[in-house]
């Protein structure tokens, strides 16, 4: 019995610092990039190295985001570009996907099953696989370096998931209410705008999230298929900046925080349902 | 009226055909032309830069063209290492730190829980700089480590060197998915039935027979379509490599996505990434059947 208790306590530790180290590998790096936005430059330059700043400044984020006579333009340009961006593609992706997810879940069409099956595969072949095609057939039709371009590109890619998201949270949703509406004389199409959407927000919003925290952070199709200064996204902002200065890393810092600011706060409010997303896709 | 007389049945099959088929279609029609087109790309010999630009089928010359390369050899087992690397120590991290925290009452765990999905969702691009900044050798947090415990006297260029410059980049993507994996495998593990533990303290096993005939059954599903997705994603990987080595020192870290990249936008060479994507797509192919057959095994197992 007093074997047992100790190896109790002996897990119960282990458990303690795993869970510790994978906090500190998890955060360590963020805090030291979060507080080398407040370092100065020779503060950065620094041997040897501390993780808080000797003194707190602000111009790292005035360098990089509102400096008119630098790079400050560039960035607010690239940042607006990103916003405009992210949010056509998310309202598009969001009706697509809550439409195709909707038709599946409510009634069994021929080939329903065939559908599923090919927008589980078709979201295995998102990223870089088909840059090339992808780059080629945009050129041609003529949107190349056009923001229209890219954003159909990234329609093609997430409406898959958006509508796998969608069809198993209608799936949970009883149909009995649509029915009860038809008796009542409203079409299907009523009930389904005037009762199933307004029950699905949250699903509908966790899908829009997602959508939203793609597009943020989308790299191979933005570089690929965008070319002028005035059209870039963050991403590449940021990709061209690191690989052309090795020095100002409090403004790369800088400039990291403002992008990941927006997907640390859509991490907050899906993180739940992110999880029981993930679940549903995995194990059922 | 017309409308009026069809039965609930028949306006919602209506309905679900509008709203299902364009959209439907649309994409697969796109997603499959994208894809035939890299065929007939891949049997064409396109070089923008060289004015070559012959746009007739050549065959399999192209495919010998690149085939003959040893850049393309390099290549794939930079590649292979990259992925199996990558999806082994994902999948070992994740089910190892996953059971660690995946006690729902440790507030530590808890704590932890709660950060896992922060290194997954930072853009790509900020994780790559962040990384690459960590393995400078003037001021880099990784060197300056290394330095303070002892084991190196001055900064060692990590990503500048042959040997190390994959697995460097490499450790970079295991720290963005693997506590991902864990979380999911916690929430699985947590999802356990209660009194299964029960029924295997009253047979009297302990925490390893536990572990290996309690728990791992009832996670090995999800960690196998967990472990297929993630093989995904680290092999369908541009930014990581792209931002931090751009494929170097000379091709010691060149990957897949990386030489389509470089072959394509950088030297012209239009078709010979035809050519590479093709490969891929095979490649991935096969991965996507052996996730599909798990998927089908694990809803029938539900």
């Amino acid at each position: 019995m007093n074997k047992n208790k100790s190896n109790k306590m002996l897990m119960l530790i282990i458990k303690d610092a795993a869970a510790i180290g994978i906090l500190l590998i998890v955060l360590i790096p963020l805090v030291w990039l979060i507080s080398a936005g407040f370092k100065t430059q020779s503060d950065i330059q620094q041997i040897p190295i501390k993780i808080f700043p000797s003194t707190v400044t602000l111009k790292p984020f005035y360098d990089v985001w509102l400096d008119k006579t630098g790079s400050g333009t560039m960035w607010l340009r690239y940042f607006f570009n990103t916003v405009k961006i992210a949010s056509l593609t998310t309202l598009i992706v969001i009706s697509f996907g809550t439409m195709i997810g909707y038709g599946l879940a409510r009634y069994k069409l021929k080939g329903s099953g065939i559908i599923l099956n090919i927008l589980l595969i078709a979201q295995l072949f998102t990223g870089p696989a088909l840059l090339i095609p992808v780059y080629v057939v945009i050129a041609k039709i003529g949107l190349y370096d056009t923001h229209t371009g890219l954003i159909l590109v990234l329609l093609v890619f997430q409406v898959p998931f958006a509508s796998w998201l969608s069809y198993s949270n209608f799936q949970n949703l009883p149909k009995e209410l649509e029915q009860a509406a038809f008796l009542d004389g409203c079409s299907p199409l009523g009930a389904f705008l005037r009762i199933t959407l307004p029950l699905s927000r949250i699903s509908i919003s966790t899908v829009g999230l997602m959508s939203l925290l793609l597009t943020w952070s989308e790299y191979p199709f933005s570089v690929a298929l965008l070319e002028n200064q005035r059209n870039l996204t963050i991403s590449i902002g940021l990709a061209r900046f690191i690989t052309a200065f090795n020095v100002y890393w409090n403004q790369m810092a800088a400039a990291s925080i403002i992008i990941g600011l927006p997907v640390l706060l859509i991490l907050i409010f899906t993180q739940r349902y992110f999880v029981q997303g993930m679940m549903a896709g995995a194990i059922k | 009226m017309k409308t009026k007389s069809l039965t609930y049945e028949q306006q919602q099959k209506r309905l679900s055909q509008i709203f299902v088929l364009p959209g439907f279609f649309l994409i697969t029609l796109i997603m499959v032309g994208v894809a035939i087109y890299s065929f007939d790309l891949s049997f064409r010999n396109i070089e923008l830069l060289s004015g070559s630009d012959s746009s007739n089928y050549v065959g399999f010359a192209t495919y010998r063209t690149v085939l003959s390369n040893t850049e393309t050899l390099t290549v794939i087992k930079n590649s292979l290492i990259w992925v199996f690397t990558g999806t082994f120590f994902v999948v070992f991290l994740g089910v190892l730190t996953g059971y660690l925290v995946s006690d729902s009452k440790n507030t530590i765990s808890r704590l932890s829980r709660a950060f896992m999905l922060v290194p997954w969702v930072m853009p790509g691009v900020v994780v790559a700089g962040l990384w690459k900044w960590m393995y400078n050798t003037q001021n880099g947090l990784i060197n300056e480590l290394f330095m303070k415990i002892g084991i190196f006297e001055k900064g060692f260029p990590f990503l500048g060197t042959p040997e190390t410059a994959l697995y460097a980049v490499s450790a970079v993507i295991i720290w963005r998915l693997f506590p991902m994996f864990a979380l999911i495998t916690a929430a699985s593990i947590q999802s356990i039935d209660t009194s299964l533990y029960e029924a295997g303290r009253v047979d009297g096993i302990n925490g390893f027979q536990e572990f290996f005939y309690i728990i791992i059954p009832h996670i090995k599903y999800q960690v196998m379509t967990m472990g297929i997705t993630n093989l995904i994603w680290i092999m369908n990987n541009l930014v990581f490599v792209n931002v931090m080595t751009k494929g170097g020192p000379l091709y010691y870290s060149e990957i897949i996505p990386v030489y389509m990249y470089k072959l394509g936008f950088q030297y012209g060479k239009l078709s010979q990434a035809a050519v590479v994507t093709v490969l891929n797509l095979f490649l991935l192919s096969i991965f996507c059947v052996i996730y599909f057959i798990i998927y089908r095994r694990n809803q029938k197992v539900d």
